[in-house]
């Protein structure tokens, strides 16, 4: 509910807070109530900063991660092995795995897990673009790296099946990841060894 | 594994109380709405941060709290845990030795408690959803973990109704398969679980039964399912390969019928007492002992598997006995390794020997 005597606008702001994780009515007004003493520009220095981020920020045309200009900062990173693709289901998964630092591959972002109680249907996802990928040529291995509950795993044997029948090998992390876990909740170690002791899909 | 002290405020008729059973048997007598099964509901809470007798967490609060606390002092393992639970309307938090605890499989490090409700020895009676339930309660005692597996299971078959439902001219197809194999890998591993945790009990519960029963009570329990292969004669992928392929035959007469017809789900696990199916023969007398023995051999199954004698607790578990049996069954809690509980409003003489007692009156716990 709305903080009676505050303007319409500062309300605004606090509505929108709130909608982000972990953020309720307590937290999201002391934030804006510290802007806002902060005075003009921090405020400005914010909104400019959220601004960028909504008109610079696209998806990845190669791998859909957030990417500022053309091609994210992995995929231009000339380091990494584009021949191994890891496909996750969202931003935090990769993270989750690259904060591991041992993984020098690339991915590939499916925006989501196929789930019918939800209405996220395969089309939704980016499979089309991951299976236009590999006809491209030059992907060896497909990691599958969605989740250990039921909609990462159908969306790893959706994904299995639109590669069927292509050169490529596809692969799942090992079982080590606890069932039902999602990968961006995992530690380093056991993300280590689950990917390391990958098997055949 | 013993509960050293059981702190419990605003749960249910529970203003106030710190209750320090005894290692071995506690007995809590009182009539009818005094609080000695508020007390056992609280003790299993702690162990499964959820209650048998209501999923309504509000239920549990004492009217006009706001929330409910437990907090207990474990002997587990050698060690000293404390355990700390919150309820409050469709909220429930933990904390073992400070940290938080996510799931009951955290709880079930510290704390494992096997119990009998008294809706216990209806599910012989009811339908295959209580049987399936209580076997699935015990696969998880067995191994915490499980859970996973269980909630991995319901939610895939949430996901193939939702498709059934859509129609087959609506789903894609190429999704309707991968839900099934997932789902039929889910259902073969659920399956070969269940298996195993009915092993234990069977293994154990006839040579429990006959003492309690006054002499040998010819018993048998079956994992029925009708789609899977007989025990023993396939390996997991095999299985789940079979029930991919029933799934995928009646995958148009499923949608018709808005469900999943087979597999797992529909499993039952039947009952036979003296070669008559439980359901519509026994007696509430036979059921109550079964349900016993049931609940005995779990805790012995668990003490093997786990290297500790879980809390064993009766609540209500003399009634509807006759006086032979009732002291059948005393003899036998005073034989149990490990700390146990029973609730009655009455109890034979011989409970109390040797027993802790409380008194339940109007929520306070008194030890006489
Ligand atoms: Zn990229």
């Amino acid at each position: 509910m709305p903080s009676p005597g505050l303007p319409a606008s500062v309300n605004g702001l606090i509505a929108e807070l709130k909608k982000l994780p972990g953020v309720g009515e307590k937290t999201a007004t002391r934030y804006v109530l510290h802007l806002l003493g902060r005075g003009r520009d921090a405020a400005d220095a914010l909104g400019g900063a959220l601004s960028a981020v909504s008109t610079k920020v696209r998806p990845c045309p190669r791998c859909h991660f957030l990417a500022d200009g053309d091609l994210c900062e992995l995929c231009r990173d000339p380091g990494r092995d584009i021949s191994v693709v890891c496909v996750v289901e969202g931003a935090p998964d990769l993270l989750a795995i690259e904060k591991m630092g041992e993984y020098r591959g690339s991915y590939h972002v499916l925006g989501g897990a196929i789930s019918a109680i939800r209405g996220v249907t395969p089309d939704r996802l980016r499979i089309r673009e991951l299976v236009a990928r590999v006809d491209a040529g030059g992907v060896a291995e497909v990691i599958v790296a969605t989740g250990a509950d039921a909609e990462g795993e159908t969306t790893a044997l959706y994904v299995r099946k639109a590669l069927e029948g292509r050169p490529v090998r596809v692969t799942r992390p090992a079982t080590g990841i606890p069932m039902g876990s999602s990968i961006e909740f995992l530690d380093s170690v056991t993300l280590l060894r689950a990917i390391r002791g990958r098997k055949e899909l | 594994m013993r509960i050293l002290s059981i702190e419990i405020s605003a749960f249910r008729n529970i203003a106030r109380q710190v209750v320090e059973p005894g290692p071995g048997l506690n007995v809590v007598l009182g009539s009818n709405g005094q609080g000695k099964t508020n007390l056992v509901e609280a003790i299993a809470f702690a162990s499964w941060l959820r209650s048998f007798r209501t999923s309504r967490t509000s239920d549990l609060v004492a009217s006009g709290g706001e929330a409910a606390h437990l907090a207990l002092a474990v002997e587990s393992g050698g060690a000293r845990r404390h355990l700390e639970v919150s309820i409050a309307a469709g909220v429930r938090r933990a904390s073992l030795d400070g940290s938080p605890v996510r799931s009951a499989r955290d709880a079930l490090s510290a704390l494992v408690v096997a119990c009998l409700s008294p809706d216990d020895p209806a599910v012989l009676e009811g339908g295959p959803d209580g049987r399936r339930a209580l076997l699935d309660r015990f696969a998880v005692l067995l191994d915490p973990p499980r859970t996973a597996l269980l909630s991995r299971h319901s939610r895939l078959l949430r996901e193939r109704n939702a498709l059934l439902r859509s129609g087959p001219e609506a789903w894609d197809e190429a999704q309707m398969d991968a839900t099934e194999e997932a789902l039929a890998a889910a259902g073969a591993e659920l399956l070969a679980v269940r298996r195993a945790a009915l092993a234990e009990v069977v293994a154990r519960l006839p040579a429990i039964l006959a003492p309690l029963a006054g002499g040998p009570m010819p018993v048998s329990i079956r994992y029925a399912s009708r789609w899977a292969p007989r025990e023993g004669t396939a390996a997991p992928a095999g299985t789940a390969a079979q029930l991919r392929a029933a799934m995928r035959e009646v995958r148009v007469r499923d949608s018709a019928l808005g469900y999943t017809s087979r597999g797992a789900h529909a499993d039952d696990v039947e009952f036979e007492l003296l070669g008559l199916a439980a359901k519509g023969h026994a007696s509430r007398g036979q059921r109550k002992l079964v349900m016993l023995a049931w609940k005995a051999a779990e805790a012995a199954a668990l003490a093997e598997t786990r290297g500790e004698a879980p809390v064993l607790v009766l609540d209500d578990a003399l009634a509807d006995l006759d006086a032979d049996r009732q002291e059948a069954v005393v003899a036998f809690l005073h034989a149990h390794e490990g700390q146990s509980f029973v609730t009655g409003a009455i109890v034979p003489g011989q409970a109390i020997v040797g027993a802790t007692v409380f008194r339940a009156s109007a929520g306070a716990f008194e030890r006489v």
